[in-house]
Formats: structure tokens, C-alpha cells, sequence
């Protein structure tokens, strides 16, 4: 057991190794993703503050209170590119036969997906995501308390899981019907406007699909309303930071069957 | 004349019928571009209800503003950068280059095509799913219309020279994927296709006044809405104009500068 798992990590410490170092190949390609993640996520903060300083507040939430769940947002963000950027390119994955190496070798094929990449660029997003992140604590005078720090933790990691989970379900559609990734774009995008913004702006039908259809209020809004004591559609006895969690677990496990399924199902293209 | 626009046109064709080929992508953008349109159209209301008194705009043409603004979003598919990257990367461009044709014109009427295919497969539908959940967008009169279609027409030509421009440094640098994210990013913060440019602090607007970016969207934008008068709709076209002329200058010492720095990999 202890070997396995042994095993298990160095073949994922060898496989962040050669990421990092491919990448590090052109430095120049950094540069551009360090002035266009930070010109994305500071522009987008500023549209936020121009927004709110206009208007006053957004269904009852003040500036500071936008920018806590914006900073949550991007932070959870980044670490998606950081670790699990694989998931948004399933299709292409599929397209030029990758699938056939990862089901050759001799280990977990869902595990191999999800150790192949560690994206280093990724820290580009995660950066302006902590920055506002601090930014946004010293508005709300947030608490720097032991159980809030623990809070924040599993908070980020489930709200990691949940937008991972959501790559997979729908980038798995790939291994039944062939595409490129459109639906991956598709989900970025949706989940940069959706998770940026309180979810009780909209009608109580939406913001139930938002907590368990598709669970993007727990990314950002819902752990955002219990620190600040906002009331929500949701109205649950234990902390949120947990159900972040949670639902972020039996999400993960959820698309990882899909997943599994789908490779079962997958055909090598071609020959 | 005739003639070299009958082969121009090809590139259209080829590019409509290539398009079609992938409906599945299309329908994705249709989703895309409609979801976050509920998204912002959510926001505005929202922001709207606090009753503050905006004095720029009312809620209804804000809406009608987001609304034409996902539709202007849809159509205008530029893709004459990802082109040029794959055509330099791959090699290919040494053979354009020895086509009896005007690259630049060519590559203009390829994504004349995307356009076209966007505009029935994605304008179209989220302009009825629009009108159907959201609200009709109506324009502010006939004329405010008319001006809106010439300056959209304008607006096009200027996002499409600033994206061949970022994109031409191909030539010189190979891996440029990302230089084309810094552009999108400026001009999703500064061409009012979100937040207009009005909600910011006056030197904001100032300072944009004198960029291409508001050109893109917000001037036709506001001609439709009726944000802006007739006079200044026209005093805004023909600033529109003077950019494009600007760009277009830029454009070509820029191309004739890449054509003599090409250099193929492996060639």
C-alpha cells in the first residue's frame, strides 16, 4: 500500500517537473500572460468599483463586499489553471489520440489525466487573485482568525473542485460527440461573469440552479454571505465553508464517473 | 476590379461553407454570448433598482445597450490572428506570399465570412431569444438606425485593422497567442462593450477619447440608443473615419516591414 502510493506521487512529482520546465522553454510567452491576466483581473475589478460607485449597492451587497466574492473568484480561478487546465481540452485531447498513451501505461488512466499538467503560467491568474483578495479583506476588516484562515482553505479547495468538475462534465461530452472544446470556452465564461457577482441578483428559480444544478453560488457567493451575515435563499445549519467542500467533493466524484464512463466508451481516432 | 473582387470573394465563400462544418462551436457561442448577455442584463437591473437617479442613460436603453452590445459582440468574429499565427507557424505563409493577391485584402474577406455566418447563426437567434425573454430592443428613431448601421460598418473596420496590427508580430515573434489576449482585454475594458464609459470618472473619458477603443463599441452604441444626438453622431463617425485612416497608414508600414522579416521555420 505505502509503495503504491509512493509510487503514485513520484510519478506525479515527475510529471510537474516536465511541465514546468517546457514552459520555462519561452519566457516571452510568460510576459504576455503576466499583462494580459493582470490587465483581465485588475480591468475587471476596476469595472466592479466603477459599477458600484455609480449605483450604491447590488442587492443589498456593498462595493467591498462585490470585491471579497470577486477576489474568491479569481483565486479559485487560478488554481483551476494551475492544476486542472487539462480538463478544458478533453476534445483536442481526444482529436489527436492522446487517450491512446495515457490507456497504455500501466496505472489509474483518471489519475494520469489529472497529474499530466501542472500549468505554471497559471500563477498569473492566482497572483491578481490574491492581491484583490487582501485588497477586499482590508475594505471588509475581514477577521484574521485561526478558524476563518481554515475557512478560506477549504473554501478555495472546494471551490477548485466544483469549477474542475464542471470542466470535466462538459468536456467529457467529447467522447460521444466530437468537438473542440467550444463548450470549455463556453464554461469559462460563464463562470467568470456568474461567480463575480452576488447570485441573489437574479430570480429565485435561477439562483436554485445556481446552488444545485450547476453549484457556482458555494465558488464565491455563499461562503462570501456567511462571513459578512447576508441572508440567502439557502438556509443551512453548519458552516459553509464545509458545504463548499462538500458539494465540491460530490461534484468531483460525479464528473469523474462521467469521465470514466466516457474513456470506456472512447475509440481511438483514426487507425 | 471586378474581376480581383470576384477573388476576394472566394475567401468569403470558402470560409462560409469551412464554417458551417463546425455548427456544434456555433451553437456554443449562441449559448455563450446568450448566457452572459442574461448575466449583464441582471446586473444593470439590479443596479438599476437602488433608485439613485443616473442622469446619463435609464434603465431600459441600458438594457437596449447591453442587448445590441452582445449582438455586435457575436458578429464581430475576428480571427484574422489566429490566421496569420497558424499560417507563420506552420510555414504556409511562403506560399501566400506567392499568390498573385493582396494577403491583408484576402484575409479581410475570410472573416467577412465568419461574420456572415455569425450573423445567421448567432445574431439572429439571440436576437429572437432576446426579444423573447429579455425585452425588443428598439432603436431610439429610424435615423438614430440608419447612423448606427454606418458606424457599426466603421467600428468593424477598426477592431478588424488594430487585431491584423497585433497580429503581424508574428513575424517577428513566433508565439504570439498571447499578445492577441493583452488586445481583447483592453478592449474589453475600454471600448465600453460592458461598463459604459460615462460611469467613469471624467479624466477616464477624456483620456478615451483621444484611444480607438470606444470607437469599437460605444459610439455606435449610443448613436442606437440615442444616448448622442444627430450632430455628434456624425462628429463621432467621422472621427471613426480619421482612425481608420490613421490605422490603415499603420497597418501597411507595419506589413511591409513583417513581409521583409519573415522568416519560416524549417524553410
Amino acid at each position: 500500500m505505502f509503495r503504491w502510493l509512493k509510487h503514485y506521487i513520484s510519478v506525479t512529482n515527475c510529471f510537474a517537473r516536465l511541465a514546468i520546465q517546457r514552459q520555462m522553454e519561452y519566457p516571452t510567452f510568460l510576459f504576455g500572460w503576466i499583462a494580459g491576466n493582470f490587465l483581465q483581473w485588475f480591468g475587471g475589478l476596476w469595472l466592479i468599483q466603477t459599477i458600484m460607485s455609480r449605483f450604491g449597492d447590488l442587492a443589498g451587497w456593498k462595493a467591498e463586499q462585490v470585491i471579497f466574492i470577486y477576489s474568491l473568484s479569481v483565486i479559485s480561478h487560478g488554481l483551476v489553471v494551475i492544476f486542472f487546465l487539462q480538463t478544458w481540452v478533453i476534445g483536442q485531447m481526444i482529436i489527436v489520440g492522446e487517450f491512446d498513451r495515457i490507456l497504455l501505461r500501466p496505472m489509474d488512466s483518471f489519475f494520469l489525466f489529472i497529474v499530466r499538467n501542472i500549468n505554471f503560467v497559471g500563477i498569473t491568474d492566482a497572483i491578481p487573485g490574491i492581491i484583490i483578495f487582501f485588497h477586499a479583506c482590508s475594505l471588509v476588516k475581514f477577521h484574521w482568525s485561526f478558524v476563518n484562515i481554515v475557512n478560506i482553505g477549504l473554501i478555495l479547495i472546494g471551490a477548485t473542485l466544483i469549477r474542475t468538475a464542471l470542466y470535466m462534465l462538459v468536456g467529457s461530452i467529447s467522447f460521444w460527440k466530437i468537438n473542440r472544446d467550444a463548450l470549455s470556452v463556453l464554461m469559462m465564461h460563464f463562470q467568470q461573469q456568474a461567480t463575480s457577482y452576488p447570485i441573489s441578483i437574479y430570480p429565485y428559480s435561477l439562483q436554485v440552479i445556481f446552488t444545485f444544478l450547476i453549484p457556482i453560488g458555494f465558488i464565491s457567493f455563499y461562503p462570501a454571505s456567511q462571513f459578512f451575515g447576508i441572508g440567502t435563499i439557502l438556509d443551512i445549519p453548519f458552516n459553509f465553508s464545509f458545504a463548499t467542500l462538500f458539494m465540491g467533493v460530490i461534484f468531483f466524484f460525479l464528473a469523474s464517473y462521467v469521465f470514466t464512463t466516457g474513456l470506456k466508451k472512447y475509440e481511438s481516432v483514426g487507425n | 476590379m471586378w474581376q480581383s473582387l470576384k477573388a476576394y470573394s472566394y475567401f468569403t465563400k470558402i470560409r462560409i461553407i469551412n464554417n458551417f462544418a463546425y455548427s456544434f462551436e456555433i451553437m456554443a457561442r449562441f449559448v455563450s454570448n446568450f448566457l452572459v448577455l442574461v448575466i449583464t442584463v441582471f446586473i444593470w437591473k439590479a443596479a438599476y433598482k437602488n433608485n439613485v437617479g443616473i442622469a446619463e442613460v435609464n434603465q431600459e436603453q441600458m438594457i437596449t445597450y447591453s442587448i445590441i452590445s452582445i449582438l455586435l459582440v457575436s458578429i464581430y468574429s475576428v480571427r484574422v490572428d489566429r490566421i496569420v499565427n497558424e499560417r507563420v507557424r506552420e510555414g504556409f505563409i511562403a506560399i501566400d506570399f506567392m499568390r498573385p493577391i493582396n494577403l491583408i485584402v484576402g484575409w479581410f474577406f475570410d472573416d467577412i465570412g465568419t461574420s456572415i455566418d455569425s450573423f445567421l447563426l448567432t445574431l439572429l437567434p439571440l436576437l429572437i431569444f432576446s426579444i423573447a425573454i429579455i425585452k425588443v430592443p428598439l432603436p431610439a428613431n429610424l435615423t438614430a438606425f440608419m447612423l448606427f448601421l454606418a458606424s457599426v460598418f466603421l467600428s468593424y473596420l477598426i477592431l478588424w485593422i488594430i487585431t491584423a496590427m497585433t497580429s503581424m508580430i508574428a513575424f517577428w515573434f513566433i508565439e504570439l497567442g498571447n499578445l492577441s489576449f493583452v488586445r481583447s482585454q483592453l478592449i474589453r475594458i475600454l471600448s465600453g462593450s460592458f461598463v459604459p464609459l460615462w460611469f467613469f470618472p471624467k479624466v477616464v473619458q477624456k483620456v478615451s477619447a483621444f484611444l480607438p477603443f470606444v470607437y469599437i463599441y460605444q459610439v455606435p452604441l449610443s448613436i442606437y440608443i440615442g444616448k448622442i444626438n444627430f450632430q455628434q453622431a456624425l462628429q463621432s463617425m467621422l472621427i471613426q473615419v480619421v482612425w481608420i485612416l490613421i490605422l490603415i497608414f499603420l497597418l501597411s508600414l507595419i506589413w511591409k516591414k513583417a513581409c521583409r522579416m519573415v522568416t519560416v521555420q524549417g524553410g
